[in-house]
């Protein structure tokens, strides 16, 4: 199992998903969403944590069959996604299995899987229809 | 910029999946091939330059060779464009005079010591998880946990966003690289240093190349490999007197992307479109055309990157790259590229173009008079011919 291992600056993203929130930062100032890897603004100021409404659409995907590393041997074949969200950023999570159906531009919508006792991953799927 | 800059000399280390040699060692051996290629001694070399994520220091090269005076020492921080900001830098700095003879290199033992396509195996925690941290785009805090390990799942991404959104079928897609991979495979067999030259691969070998990122197969992929490639830029002087026929540099471009550093994938639309334009300024600028490029080399990352990069650079339109390639009317990567020869970022697909414009290379293409590169997913590019800039 890969877990992420947050900075003291990504902790709050970790810790809402494990609590069922999508965290995204957002610009108090230019009122502009951002990835959750920044801690500031292209304008300067510091960004804030706002909850996103965990919807958007498929940017694209892909099957991986090999495994890039041991940890990842065991868990092939996976789906990455790469989502962009209703507010703008884009999120990539990934989903067991081979999903070779899916379709960018589809909608999509996050949940959450708690994968060890502390650590929860959000991850995208279609959304129901 | 003045367009008095030629490359005089290449150079090239042994190319092996385990060079059993240390990284100044390699280039140290391109970079002495190079400099008597040129004709020159090492005492003339007075400037030298690198990859900044190279290992081999500029004070290593210089001590090593009796280099007492280094006028210049410069490193590119364009990652995977460097090739083309080295030929730029280099071209200007002799312009400037600041330099009469600059040995550009690039040294990396990218199989045996660092292999760029798999995750590095990251600490475990006491509960033997693998903690994936930091802001990386693979194997980072919000990848690695979802298994974005290397460069080739996001190549993944951009070749069915690319599919989709010019909906090109799979199997015309997979036709497409196959072409390119085998195409580059054969140019190999007939390259006595490259990787592959006793691999050839026809469309059912590649289509029976195992699947790594949906659609493309461990063959759309670079090699890793070990080697060092090195070139020397001079000025008039020494081109006029060089006992190779002198390749100059026209021009050279960039229009660096900050995500392709940083978050590969995350671009609005993919593949990036990057540099758009570029290609038909700087051809504008010399009053030549698409037409008048005989060879191309392109940093083939993955073969999936040809076609991008042949759309980026004007030579079709988007999403047409896929029917062009059957028959582009232009060779690229006659070396067999950064697919089938080694992985040296680039700067081997100097070298051949260098042999091309010279009317020595392995794979010749006729009369061959203008050579483009374009790296870094079109990033950066370049333009090289035999002939004096007019």
């Amino acid at each position: 199992m890969i877990i992420p291992s947050p900075s003291a600056d990504t902790k709050p993203y970790w810790q809402a998903a494990a609590q069922g929130a999508l965290m995204l930062r957002f610009c108090e100032a230019c009122a502009t969403w951002h990835h959750p890897r920044h801690a500031h603004c292209i304008c300067g100021a510091p960004l804030t944590w706002r909850q996103s409404g965990g919807k958007g659409a498929l940017v694209s995907f892909t099957v991986v069959h090999y495994g890039l590393n041991p940890a990842l041997a065991e868990q092939v074949p996976y789906t990455i996604t790469l989502t962009r969200c209703d507010e703008g950023p884009q999120i990539l999570t990934a989903m067991p299995g081979d999903h070779k159906t899916l379709r960018c531009g589809m909608a999509m919508t996050v949940s959450f899987d708690r994968v060890t006792p502390t650590v929860t991953l959000p991850r995208f799927q279609p959304a129901p229809a | 910029m003045s367009q008095t800059a030629a490359i005089i000399g290449v150079g090239e280390s042994d190319y092996s999946w385990a060079s059993g040699k240390t990284e100044i060692d390699m280039a140290l051996n391109a970079i002495r091939l190079a400099i008597a290629d040129a004709g020159l001694a090492a005492s003339d070399i007075d400037g030298l330059m690198r990859f900044s994520f190279d290992n081999v220091a500029q004070s290593s090269v210089a001590e090593a060779l009796g280099i007492t005076e280094v006028r210049l020492a410069l490193d590119s921080a364009s990652g995977a464009s460097s090739a083309v900001t080295l030929l730029a830098a280099a071209a200007s700095a002799i312009a400037l005079g600041q330099a009469e003879a600059i040995v550009c290199y690039r040294s990396f033992n990218g199989r045996s010591m660092l292999r760029l396509g798999h995750m590095p195996i990251p600490p475990r925690n006491e509960e033997g998880n693998v903690l994936a941290e930091g802001a990386s785009p693979f194997g980072g805090e919000f990848t690695g946990p979802y298994g974005m390990a290397a460069p080739s799942c996001a190549f993944g991404l951009w070749a069915q966003a690319y599919m989709q959104r010019h909906g090109i079928a799979e199997d015309k897609m997979i036709r497409a690289l196959g072409t390119i991979v085998t195409r580059q495979r054969d140019y190999a067999t007939r390259n006595p240093n490259a990787l592959m030259r006793d691999k050839p691969m026809d469309l059912d070998g590649y289509l029976k190349s195992p699947m790594l990122a949906t659609p493309l197969r461990k063959a759309d992929l670079c090699l890793e490999s070990d080697g060092a490639c090195a070139f020397v830029v001079v000025g008039k002087k020494y081109a006029q007197r060089a006992k190779t026929r002198p390749v100059y540099i026209w021009d050279a471009d960039q229009c660096l992307s900050p995500n392709y550093s940083n978050f590969f994938f995350d671009f609005a639309e993919l593949p990036p479109r990057i540099g758009i334009g570029m290609m038909d300024r700087l051809l504008c600028r010399h009053k030549i055309r698409h037409d008048d490029i005989n060879v191309l080399g392109i940093y083939d990352a993955s073969s999936s990157s040809v076609l991008y990069d042949l759309e980026n650079l004007g030579f079709c339109g988007f999403g047409e790259a896929v029917e062009r390639i059957a028959d582009p009317g232009i060779a690229i990567n006659t070396s067999g590229g950064l697919l089938a020869e080694v992985y040296l970022q680039g700067m081997n697909l100097v070298i051949e173009l260098v042999r091309q414009l010279r009317g020595q290379a392995f794979n010749q293409v006729k009369n061959a008079r203008f050579g483009a590169l374009s790296v870094g997913g079109a990033q950066a590019v370049a333009l090289l011919s035999h002939e004096v800039c007019s």
